[in-house]
């Protein structure tokens, strides 16, 4: 009997040596030959560097997307030469100029006069005209995370909220699902730095979609199907030609050059309205900085 | 028959046989998902432009000419990187050898063009001899019409000359229309190994 259990388990160890040391039996024949291998990777989505402005509109169900506020604001730079990228996060209350309607919340502007505006008015704090606009509102949203199946962020902190997410987002790394990423991107009145803190969780939300695209972008169809998802999510005017060549530019991102900040500022009051007084200074100097490479080499 | 006859010859069969196989298949619904093809390497196979997945709406006419339409490009790229042309040769000759990309990404592939072309070995053999290639073509359509494609590829081939050694590339690369209605590389994620 032991001489059987000794067997055994010597067997079991042979077996465990080979099912790690040995490729898979059934796999073709090149893969267990020796290669030396080499990869190029490159990608031209029309220019060097792209500027999006993702928007993320507070339209309810039953309201036109386009006539609404924005609720999300981050101004998205793509360096397709080099790989890298960079977000700018708007604090939705902040305080500006806005084209042809004196100062107001920025995040009016869409309501006023759609994303053309939005685009204008973001372009003129940072210094920097997007080049492409991408609209989308929270039940899309949501489905857009959920056709990816979900995401990981990394939470700084743990929080919640009695209306959104009353049993929180625990610290650390997890996971999020459509509605939650939705949530994480959403809470503000429980996060220390309200608007700040929230701009930041939407740059973790980004940064989660990007990495989960990367890790599924050469599954067969995979950048198609997101391509048309973003058309059927969102609301743009590009072809999707370029939403194809945009969304394989995402796919190429590197996330070791992947560079965030959100744009400063001090809370105040307009009459009765609270709102973000921004550091114009500072948001021109993220702009000045990222313009060429889409890189805040300076931090923020 | 020389290489170059060789490969029309080639060339006109898998267009054959992307026509078959496109025609046997019926039009795809929104998201529909065809049956996926992978590149199979298949000693002394012939080239396949074979449609993989289907996404979004396209009409199969339209569906089957863009499968031999991307199919055809890539070819001619594998073929003026990897196969055609009259070794040794110089890596400067290779100028040429990226037909069908896009200006932008020729340029970045130029600068890779030890792995996009045979730029890296050209002045060490004398000849090659290709063993196998097969093209997967994913569409993605809009109302109809192909807006955009990813053909995944494999090709072997063996040198000789003062390095003897079998090749192989794979990879994919992403096309979408020109305004000429013509298929063009975009983007390129390639892996070129040597089998030793």
């Amino acid at each position: 009997m032991i001489r059987l259990l000794l067997r055994m388990a010597v067997l079991a160890v042979i077996l465990g040596v080979l099912a790690v040391g040995l490729p898979n039996s059934a796999a073709p024949r090149d893969d267990v030959l020796l290669m030396k291998t080499q990869t190029a990777s490159g990608v031209d989505a029309g220019s060097d560097v792209i500027w999006i402005l993702g928007i993320g509109s507070d339209a309810r169900p039953w309201e036109p997307m386009l006539e609404t506020r924005g609720d999300a604001l981050q101004l998205v730079g793509i360096n397709t030469k080099t790989g890298a990228a960079t977000a700018i996060g708007i604090p939705r209350d902040s305080w500006v100029a806005i084209p042809g309607h004196g100062s107001e919340k920025i995040n009016s502007a869409l309501y006023f006069g759609g994303p053309k505006l939005q685009a204008q008015t973001v372009g003129n704090l940072i210094g920097i005209q997007p080049d492409y606009v991408l609209v989308t509102r929270f039940e899309s949203f949501e489905n857009l995370v959920y056709s990816i199946n979900g995401i990981e962020v990394h939470n700084p902190r743990a929080f919640s909220d009695e209306y959104l997410k009353d049993d929180g987002f625990k610290a650390g790394k997890i996971k999020l699902s459509g509605y939650d990423a939705l949530a994480f991107s959403r809470i503000r009145k429980s996060l220390p730095g309200g608007d700040f803190d929230r701009s930041a969780n939407q740059q973790r939300v980004l940064r989660g979609i990007h990495r989960k695209i990367v890790q599924r972008a050469d599954e067969p169809g995979f950048l198609e199907q997101g391509a048309l998802n973003v058309m059927r999510y969102t609301s743009t005017d590009l072809p999707p030609a370029q939403l194809f060549r945009l969304a394989t530019a995402v796919a190429n991102v590197d996330a070791r050059k992947i560079t965030t900040c959100v744009i400063p500022g001090g809370i105040g009051y307009v009459g009765e309205q609270s709102v973000v007084f921004p550091d114009v200074a500072t948001a021109r100097g993220y702009g000045n900085d990222a313009r060429r490479d889409a890189t805040l080499d300076k931090g923020c | 028959m020389t290489q170059r006859h060789q490969r029309r010859v080639r060339t006109l069969g898998s267009l054959l046989l992307s026509l078959v196989m496109a025609a046997a298949m019926s039009c795809s619904g929104d998201d529909a998902t065809e049956p996926e093809a992978e590149p199979s390497e298949t000693a002394a196979a012939p080239v396949v432009g074979q449609l993989g997945k289907t996404v979004g709406q396209v009409q199969p006419k339209r569906r089957e000419r863009t499968v031999e339409q991307v199919t055809a490009t890539v070819e001619k790229w594998l073929a003026a990187a990897y196969l055609d042309g009259d070794y040794p040769r110089s890596p400067k000759s290779f100028a040429d050898a990226l037909p069908g990309f896009t200006p932008g990404a020729e340029r970045q592939a130029w600068r890779d063009r030890d792995l996009m072309t045979n730029a890296d070995i050209s002045r060490k053999i004398d000849q090659v001899t290709p063993l196998n290639e097969h093209i997967v073509v994913d569409v993605l359509g809009q109302r109809g019409k192909p807006a955009a494609a990813t053909a995944r590829f494999k090709l072997r081939f063996r040198t000789a000359g003062d390095l003897e050694r079998q090749v192989r590339v794979s990879g994919s690369v992403r096309l979408v229309p020109g305004k000429d209605g013509k298929w063009r590389i975009f983007s390129y994620d390639v892996v070129k190994g040597v089998q030793r």
